[in-house]
């Protein structure tokens, strides 16, 4: 075992949400209010539908291998030159998905916040902290979210508590304006972003007990479900479909309408704080898999001397990615959807199949 | 050894960070801003545009509260203005730059005031506004006659600068507030058209509103008054009436009973005061007829000058000589808080009914005509009344959008667009057009239900018509 580390199922679920929120609120739901208009929030709901069925691909195959990371059964179940070059696609996903991460961040900082700064700077800054924390392993990064986790909760349950004098129930009608379509547009865009509790496949090994992965998986979906349909329904009866549709990003947006009597008002800042905390959870939890995937792959014992290199070329990796928003924007409107079906789903699907018909299984250690 | 050089690796990791976590990183020190207080964006001639800010003065305003109760002497200017004209706002506004020693922050703009000619050109120019991120969302947008600029050059009053003025008035709710993400709202809605509640420079609103009250009717301002200083300066503002565009291009303006009307189709109304000139009889016929008002704002005062129909019997028995007593044909106002607005599309074969229904609760507030608390009829007269003057207005507002703006200024192609989308489907690309032949069938039900503190109209107790009546003075 390259992590000596176990956390608990609620910590697992934890991470998970954290794995996908922080740079879904920001960037989903406007995309889908330009895909699904004003029923984007069912868009998130078809999505997690349609997430469960990686949940349900993970949790078998979690079932099949226990205490092992997706890393180690996919040799197990394709053999030694399959199945690394399998484990080392995934390794490149992650990295891949990493790196659009760290740029998304990145650009939200730039263009929102400080247009002064390099952009270099933030993704820099953010990684060295990330590199710090993935070092220090899974428990480590488990138990960082204990201290965000509930700033960034009451801090989303604040701006849409705060942000309702603004809103307005009719933006959400009619509700299937034009037929089921848009809202599977819409889903397919969320998918990306959803489909990413996959990643816990990678660290669902080190739960403790194994078997509970089944309640962190739901309850990490649901509670992903929930804010995010929350968000993005905030965002739709606050600006309306046309007008959220324009927006770059959505929760900060909502975040600069609130404003109470005068005085509470102008909370951007705190809100860009506490989601600065969030996305570096995301970004460490995604350079750890990376690590500890190439660590395995390459049969190393220890993932921790990977951690500082691959955090460096993520950084190169998300600066080279894009050349501009409008290429994010694009990427995540048409490429990611399709990419992320792939290898989040149609991938562990085979293995599910491909372990089932071999009978390949390992239980206990 | 190795100890050693972990400590001296860290204390050089934590020396390099030093610049970094100092925050000095492209920062703006408030001494070298010049904090944007309000926006005025005007076209000029020549395909050009001029941008013009309310820079604020930090000296006079940090000065403000440090002088404290010595409020004598000319209140300080808190501001100045600036112009720049280009070809586009983003140009006007570096312009802008080369002429104030500071950089400028726009942040803590509270007012946005498009001029008229610019609102005629589009509303695309409001891009910048959107765009730039320290723009919000959340700025009013306000819209005027003529020159936006002369707006920002209102004299300092309670309020130093004229964007806290005018986003106080707002407040007070004596008209409809618009943010600038409800105008993009209701530009980009295919069934809304925006509509910009409109600044009006007055001359002394102040000496208008004395005359209003030594002659017993209302023509002034008043609601601009309220906002006014101790002297009377050369000009004031008042927000009344409403600038309406086509799609995104000004065509036209509302006076303030049609803005009014528009308010409550628009379900904007959350508070106000209608008065009603009316006469109470004996018989149970009560023509009232409208004066009203809303919060302090007179409409037109053609209205709600002519005599009520059919002969007036006074009720009181005492044919004094002071007029005040027993007056059967007077005014009352009722004050309302809360209101509700219900609009309910109807299609029938290709004519579109919009069916508007409006209720709430409304206490009375003044009475001018003599009342008899006892006898509910009299309530009802003002209740039927007030009723029929929201329902004139709300109709001159339509009459306003269908003949002379032929747009959809009330937001009604939405609400079509939500309760039969297929109808919607046909008429969306042309609903402008549509909209004018669409029928606006209006239903106003306000109920007058408490009488505030006191009972009857004050004055020497007349004995009208019941045993309450008999008490003495109501203090």
């Amino acid at each position: 075992m390259r992590e000596e580390g176990y956390i608990s199922p609620r910590q697992a679920a934890v991470l998970l949400w954290f794995a996908v929120l922080p740079t879904a609120i920001l960037f989903l739901p406007a995309l889908l209010a330009l895909r699904a208009h004003q029923d984007a929030w069912l868009s998130v709901i078809v999505a997690t539908l349609a997430a469960g069925a990686v949940a349900l691909v993970v949790y078998l195959l979690a079932q099949r291998f226990p205490h092992h990371t997706l890393f180690q059964y996919c040799e197990l179940i394709l053999g030694p030159v399959t199945g690394k070059t399998v484990a080392l696609i995934f390794v490149l996903a992650f990295f891949l998905l990493d790196a659009v991460v760290i740029r998304e961040f990145s650009e939200f900082l730039v263009t929102a916040v400080m247009p002064e700064t390099p952009a270099l700077f933030f993704s820099l800054s953010i990684v060295a902290v990330a590199v710090y924390a993935a070092r220090n392993g899974l428990e480590v990064i488990a138990r960082c979210t204990d201290f965000i986790l509930p700033l960034m909760v009451t801090f989303i349950a604040i701006v849409l508590l705060f942000a309702t004098p603004e809103m307005a129930p009719r933006n959400l009608l009619p509700i299937l304006e034009n037929g089921f379509r848009p809202v599977l547009g819409g889903a397919l865009v969320s998918w990306s972003f959803l489909g990413q509790i996959f990643i816990l496949a990678a660290y669902g090994a080190f739960v403790n007990p194994p078997r509970a992965l089944r309640a962190s998986l739901i309850s990490g979906l649901l509670g992903i479900a929930f804010f995010l349909s929350l968000v993005t329904m905030g965002t739709i009866l606050v600006f309306g479909s046309c007008e959220a549709a324009r927006l770059t990003f959505a929760a900060y947006a909502l975040a600069r309408v609130v404003s109470l009597g005068q005085f509470f008002e102008r909370i951007e800042a705190l809100f860009l704080a506490i989601w600065v905390g969030g996305v570096f959870i995301k970004i460490t939890i995604n350079l750890y898999v990376v690590a500890l995937g190439l660590a395995t792959v390459t049969g190393l014992k220890e993932y921790r001397p990977l951690v500082a290199p691959l955090g460096a070329l993520n950084v190169a990796m998300a600066t080279l990615l894009y050349r501009n928003i409008s290429e994010i924007r694009h990427d995540l409107l048409l490429v990611e959807p399709g990419w992320t079906l792939t290898w989040q789903l149609i991938l562990p699907l085979f293995l599910l199949v491909m372990a089932w018909l071999r009978g390949k299984r390992r239980t206990g250690i | 050894m190795k100890a050693r050089l972990r400590l001296a690796l860290a204390l050089l990791l934590l020396a390099l960070m030093l610049p970094v976590l100092a925050g000095c990183w492209s920062r703006h020190e408030i001494e070298e801003l010049a904090i944007v207080m309000a926006v005025a964006l005007d076209a000029v001639p020549g395909d050009q545009v001029r941008l013009s800010v309310y820079v604020a003065i930090p000296r006079t305003i940090a000065g403000g509260p440090s002088m404290g109760g010595g409020g004598g002497g000319e209140p300080p200017k808190a501001g100045e203005v600036i112009s720049a004209t280009g070809s586009d706002f983003a140009q006007a506004a570096r312009r802008l730059e080369s002429l104030v020693p500071r950089r400028l922050l726009w942040a803590q703009n509270r007012v946005l005031i498009l001029g008229e000619e610019l609102a005629r050109q589009g509303l695309h120019y409001l891009d910048l506004f959107t765009r730039e991120r320290q723009m919000r969302l959340t700025t009013p947008v306000l819209i005027t006659m003529g020159e936006a600029r002369k707006v920002l050059e209102l004299p300092p009053g309670i309020e130093l600068m004229p964007g806290t003025i005018l986003t106080g008035i707002l407040r007070n709710r004596t008209t409809f507030k618009v943010e600038l993400k409800d105008l993009l709202a209701m530009w980009e809605a295919p069934g809304d058209n925006p509509v910009l509640p409109q600044v009006v420079m007055t001359p002394t609103p102040e000496q208008e509103s004395r005359e209003v009250r030594s002659d017993g009717e209302d023509k002034g301002q008043k609601g601009a008054y309220k906002e006014e200083g101790k002297k009377t300066p050369p000009e004031a503002v008042a927000i009344k009436g409403a600038g309406a565009f086509r799609d995104d291009r000004l065509i036209g303006w509302l006076d303030e009973r049609e803005t009014n009307g528009l308010m409550w189709l628009r379900g904007e109304v959350r508070e106000g005061v209608i008065t009603v000139t009316l006469s109470i009889q004996t018989g149970g016929n009560y023509p009232g007829q409208e004066q009203g008002q809303k919060m302090g704002q007179t409409i037109t005062p053609d209205q709600g000058q002519g005599q009520p129909a059919g002969p007036v019997e006074g009720q009181g028995q005492n044919p004094s000589q002071n007029q005040a007593r027993a007056r059967t044909q007077g005014q009352a106002s009722v004050i309302f808080h809360r209101a509700s607005t219900e609009v309910k599309p109807r299609v029938e074969g290709s004519q579109v009914t919009f069916n508007v229904e409006i209720r709430g609760n409304c206490d009375l507030t003044e009475a001018t005509v003599s009342l008899n608390p006892d006898r509910p009829e009299h309530l009802l007269a003002i209740q039927e009344a007030v009723n029929r003057a929201v329902e004139e207005r709300v109709l001159a507002a339509v009459r306003k959008a269908q003949q002379e703006i032929r747009a959809d200024i009330f937001g009604l192609g939405e609400t079509l667009h939500r309760s039969n989308v297929r109808y919607w489907r046909q008429v969306q690309d042309r609903w402008n057009e549509e909209f004018t032949r669409a029928k606006i069938q209006v239903k106003v039900d306000l109920y007058l239900n408490r009488l505030g503190m006191t009972n009857r109209t004050p004055g020497k107790t007349l004995d009208i018509g019941g045993k309450g009546a008999t008490q003495g003075s109501t203090r």
